[in-house]
């Protein structure tokens, strides 16, 4: 037996090569190998998995006795890492159990023991794997039917629990329903009576449940041509299907069938009462879901159908596509070979499942599970791939995308353009652009124009403004973005009766001449400050101004700022020189928030055709902290900017702008947090009487103390960017209700549509943010006496958690 | 155990003969694997074409009953169509002919003059038509052994450069990509319509080029694509399947040169 241990373990078939050796491999580490035995059984061979499994049983079960918990470990690890070939592990413990029984016993205590911890700390998607591999031990004989159905029953029984968020018992219902294509028969026919009664009681909290939080999540708000289905509603019309076909599918593979006699000799086990551990308010539980559907069995060409969307098969197929995904999202081209080598390949339409797959994660509301140019470079490496047929279903389901972009959600169509426009920058900008030719008539606020139009300004940032006017026909010119370029009005003709002209000259030789920041300064001092001296001036007086000294001076901002991006106008890294070398004046200059969104708005007259220096260089000036974030979300609302409201990379700037906010937070509290660290490690060695002089620096908590009110400070601040965001919103949206209900006009406009859901998004995609606000954000904001269509909005985001 | 027990102790003379049989198996494996790769390739490249033919066919069919019931086309013995090749001795020497002899197809036209000058009678446009189709037939069939459609052509020439072929081939279609084996003095040019490459076979293959003489073919190993697509998803597919990343797309941008100065 000592022999077999040593066997190489980069033999393909298992089962023979525990009866060879080879030379020079004593030293290989058995546990390593056991393990590489373990994880590569039901990979491609040259013999059957089957004796494959046969043979690993039989090497496992000679090596129990030595290394009964490192084995087990594996299974275990297995179980969650490799759900994929779950059926060949729940195989493999049956065969272990049928020939050592104490060690199936073992096997599923330890998972017990995980699925508890996982329930614990969080993990429900390990959760749910290892719900469903007991299941599936049910039909490997190593587990009892009937115990298996009162630890469903427990998690069900969580639906009656009292003053719990709906989304605990919801994931509970989840787990037990997703785990049932699996093994539903066996139930079916060894505890009849108490699984109909499981089954009714699922039945009826499925029918009961709230699903205020759909409209936020759904991609499309029509169900035409296909449904938008609540994830638990799908799931549950899949399994009723399962239940009318006697239980049976056609999906799943169950290699334990072939072992029948051996297994049913088994015995089995009894799972000990598992209790889902109690609700608390730290506890986050999984979002809802909306099930995403572009296509039917009428999309697909021909070959194999395309399983209905009420078919288990369709969810069971789609699982599996999301685990391969999840597993290899960080190799893009690992992944697409693994997609498409999928097991049943054959016998479905893999390319259109696929495709449909990866928009519905790239469309996923609140935010895709993984970053959005994963979605992109994966789509090119299957076009790769399959170049006879991938680009194909792509351009279909493009087609069918941009045809039903009317009744898309927002944040779905901007990533729709964005995924669009790289996936055509990689494809030398190739469309049939002529078949969207009557989008160039329509409302350009309507989705279809605004989509063509964002996605071509999306692909100039991507390639260069020649090359779309080149790209797109004639008839698209109105869709065409501008040719980005700086304006500079102090060289414009009749600049010369401009207050701020000369100056601006004298400005421009002096840093051509390399002057320093404080001799520029200088040459600003002569301005005079129209605030001080036109008090009827109106424009001055939008910004609220009151009589006394002006809190900033918009005349220096102005010619300053413009001098400094139209001296750096070459590219971002010459504006970015810029800004950095007089970095002190602009602080200077703007140091209220008035003087920050002028600022902002100089930005803009320099700037307004060139979107993405724009984002970069509001970027720039958040994190030279010139500007804060609150000045750039009023500046964003501020009437100046409602022209160019409903496009697209204003909301990108607001994003940015959320993010970097959020991440100053998060670094303060890091510092804080570290520095307490570092304090509390500093006093525990004086204590023991180690300290030691040359150690690094300790805070003192004095210094701790200030961080403190650095974050606190922070917090503040984030805190009233969002309070400003949404004040802002209402404000406008109320607005605008209130003018078309007073003109009696349909208030439901294009551009309603874009902005309330902006607003959605918002909260959507910092929904882990807003939801610390929610009851700030409930007495203060949203209040009940707000318009019901804003209040909604409110309203299904608070319904996502509870 | 259940199992044999194989005496675990190999000789040396086992070992060697295991490791001899590890590498014959291995070898052989290659083996299959080619040769179950090409009857697959092949398989796929003729199928999109086949559909389209058979549907032409069938049109054919169509069309010609049509005719025929309008009565402008009369087949004098319908009773003797199916054994009329039979009967007709130098049609079946014709046939064979061509069978063997696939390069006369395109000689077609020619020789129906001359057949023409031949024979005389109520049955030569008959057996002529069904000439034609046993032409097509052939035609079709030759079709699995060599891609006859595809967006990727092969050049060979001494001396050829990228530049060269640029030159032949750049009138003749847009060109998606070109591809240079310099030792072999061998290139691909990848075209974005299909028929930009027969177009190139048909006018380049022998020509001169800057003292070059160009054979011109298919290139064998290309991916094939469903025709029936439109022109979008067609150069989607065919960039997806070329190597190069390079596009053969021109910058007509003008160059923008800034004064050295740098002020910041």
């Amino acid at each position: 037996m000592s022999r077999r241990r040593r066997d190489s373990s980069d033999e393909e078939d298992v089962g023979h090569s525990a009866r060879k050796r080879r030379r020079g491999s004593e030293n290989i580490d058995i546990e390593e190998r056991l393990e590489s035995l373990i994880t590569r059984v039901g990979e491609k061979s040259t013999s059957s998995l089957e004796s494959n499994l046969e043979g690993l049983a039989s090497v496992l079960e000679a090596d129990l006795a030595n290394y009964k918990t490192k084995i087990m470990r594996i299974l275990c690890s297995c179980v969650v890492k490799l759900p994929e070939k779950m059926a060949v592990y729940t195989t493999l413990v049956g065969l272990l159990n049928a020939k050592n029984y104490n060690c199936g016993g073992e096997f599923v205590e330890m998972l017990i023991r995980n699925l508890k911890e996982s329930l614990k700390t969080g993990e429900y998607d390990n959760a749910k794997l290892i719900v469903r591999f007991l299941a599936d031990c049910v039909n490997c004989h190593v587990i009892v039917a009937g115990s298996l159905l009162s630890m469903f029953d427990n998690f069900i029984e969580v639906t009656l629990e009292d003053n719990i968020p709906q989304v605990r018992s919801d994931w509970y219902v989840y787990a037990v329903m997703s785990a049932l294509p699996w093994v539903a028969k066996e139930l079916h026919e060894k505890k009849e009576a108490e699984f109909n009664k499981l089954l009714s009681t699922i039945d009826n909290y499925i029918s009961k449940r709230q699903k205020i939080h759909v409209p936020a999540l759904r991609v499309w708000t029509s169900d035409f041509p296909h449904p938008q289905e609540e994830y638990l509603d799908c799931l549950w019309a899949q399994i009723k299907n399962l239940r009318a076909n006697k239980w049976s599918e056609k999906q799943i593979v169950r290699p334990y069938l072939a072992f029948d006699g051996v297994l049913c000799e088994a015995l089995q086990h009894t799972l000990p009462q598992i209790i889902p551990p109690s609700h608390n308010e730290e506890t986050t539980y999984p979002l809802p879901r909306v099930v995403f559907r572009m296509f039917d069995y009428t999309d697909v060409p021909e070959g194999p159908v395309l399983p209905g969307s009420h078919s288990i098969e369709r969810y069971l197929i789609e699982e599996q596509i999301d685990r391969i995904l999840r597993t290899n999202f960080a190799e893009r081209k690992d992944c697409a070979a693994a997609l498409l080598s999928f097991p049943s390949k054959n016998k479905i339409p893999l390319n259109y499942m696929i495709v449909e797959v990866m928009f519905s994660q790239l469309f996923l509301l609140p935010v895709p599970p993984y970053l959005e140019i994963f979605y992109g470079s994966l789509l090119i490496e299957l076009c790769k791939l399959q170049p006879g047929s991938m680009p194909q279903v792509l351009a279909q389901a493009t087609e069918m995308l941009y045809e039903r972009i009317d009744t898309m959600n927002v944040t779905c169509i901007e990533r729709f353009s964005n995924w669009f426009a790289y996936h055509l920058s990689n494809f030398q900008f190739r469309w049939s652009w002529d078949d969207w030719s009557t989008c160039c008539q329509m409302d350009p606020e309507l989705p279809k124009p605004k989509f063509v139009k964002e996605v071509l300004l999306k692909a100039m940032r991507l390639s260069y403004h020649q090359r779309m006017v080149e790209t797109v026909p004639e008839s698209f010119e109105a869709l065409i973005p501008e040719k980005p370029h700086s304006e500079f009005k102090y060289e414009k003709e009749g600049a010369g009766s401009m207050p701020g002209t000369m100056v601006a000259h004298q400005l421009i030789s002096a840093i051509k001449s390399k002057c320093t920041p404080e001799e520029a300064m200088v040459l600003l001092k002569d301005l005079p400050n129209p605030l001080s001296e036109e008090e009827s001036d109106p424009t001055y007086h939008v910004l609220g101004i009151d009589e006394g000294d002006p809190t900033y001076h918009p005349l220096r901002i102005d010619v300053f700022v413009s001098v400094l991006l139209h001296l750096g106008n070459k590219s971002f890294s010459h504006s970015f020189a810029a800004i950095a070398k007089f970095h002190h004046i602009l602080k200077l200059l703007a140091d209220t928030e008035e003087g920050q969104i002028w600022l902002l708005r100089t930005m803009f007259e320099v700037w307004s055709s060139h979107q993405q220096m724009m984002v970069v260089l509001v970027d720039k000036l958040l994190k030279t902290q010139i500007v804060e974030p609150s000045a750039v979300a009023n500046w964003l609302f501020s009437s100046e900017m409602q022209p160019e409201f409903t496009k697209f990379y204003v909301w990108e700037i607001m994003h940015a702008t959320i993010r970097k906010m959020s991440k100053q937070v998060d670094k303060l509290q890091q510092d804080v947090e570290d520095a307490k660290d570092k304090l509390d490690a500093a006093k525990r060695k004086q204590a023991d009487g180690l300290m030691d002089d040359e150690d690094e620096e300790i805070p003192t908590d004095d210094i701790i103390e200030r961080m403190e009110e650095r974050l606190e400070a922070a917090q503040n601040q984030q805190k009233r960017l969002f309070l400003i965001i949404f004040q802002r919103f209402i404000m406008i949206l109320t607005d605008h209700l209130a003018k078309c209900e007073g003109n009696s006009i349909d208030y439901n406009t294009p551009w309603y549509k874009w902005v309330i859901e902006r607003l959605q998004q918002i909260f959507l995609l910092h929904h882990e943010l807003v939801f610390r606000y929610i009851s700030t954000l409930e007495s203060l904001l949203f209040t009940s006496d707000i318009d019901f269509h804003i209040l909604e909005i409110f309203q299904q985001f608070c319904a996502l958690r509870s | 155990m259940v199992y044999v027990n194989f005496p675990q102790n190999l000789t040396e003379e086992e070992l060697i003969l295991k490791q001899k049989y590890a590498t014959l198996k291995k070898k052989k494996k290659a083996l299959q694997a080619i040769r179950t790769a090409k009857p697959e390739r092949v398989q796929a490249e003729a199928a999109p074409a086949k559909r389209p033919a058979a549907e032409s066919a069938e049109d054919a069919k169509e069309q010609a009953k049509k005719l025929l019931k309008s009565g402008s086309i009369k087949i004098k013995d319908p009773e003797k169509t199916p054994t009329a090749v039979g009967f007709q001795p130098f049609s079946a020497a014709h046939a064979e002919e061509e069978e063997k002899d696939g390069n006369k197809t395109s000689q077609r036209p020619r020789m129906r003059g001359l057949y023409d000058s031949f024979v005389s009678g109520g049955y030569d446009r008959e057996r002529e038509e069904r000439r034609e189709e046993r032409a097509q037939q052939e035609r079709r069939d030759r079709d699995y052994d060599l891609p006859k459609k595809g967006n990727t052509i092969y050049v060979n020439g001494l001396g050829i450069t990228e530049e060269i072929l640029r030159k032949a081939f750049s009138n003749i279609g847009t060109i998606l990509n070109i591809n240079m084996e310099r030792d072999k003095h061998v290139g691909f040019v990848s075209f974005e319509r299909m028929e930009s490459a027969d177009t190139a076979i048909a006018e380049v293959n022998g020509a001169m080029v800057e003292g070059i003489q160009l054979k011109v073919t298919m290139a064998r190993r290309q991916p094939s694509f469903d025709q029936n697509n439109d022109q979008s998803t067609k150069s989607w597919s065919s960039i997806a399947a070329s190597n190069s990343q390079k596009s053969s797309y021109k910058d007509k941008r003008e160059i923008v040169s800034y004064d050295a100065e740098d002020i910041f």
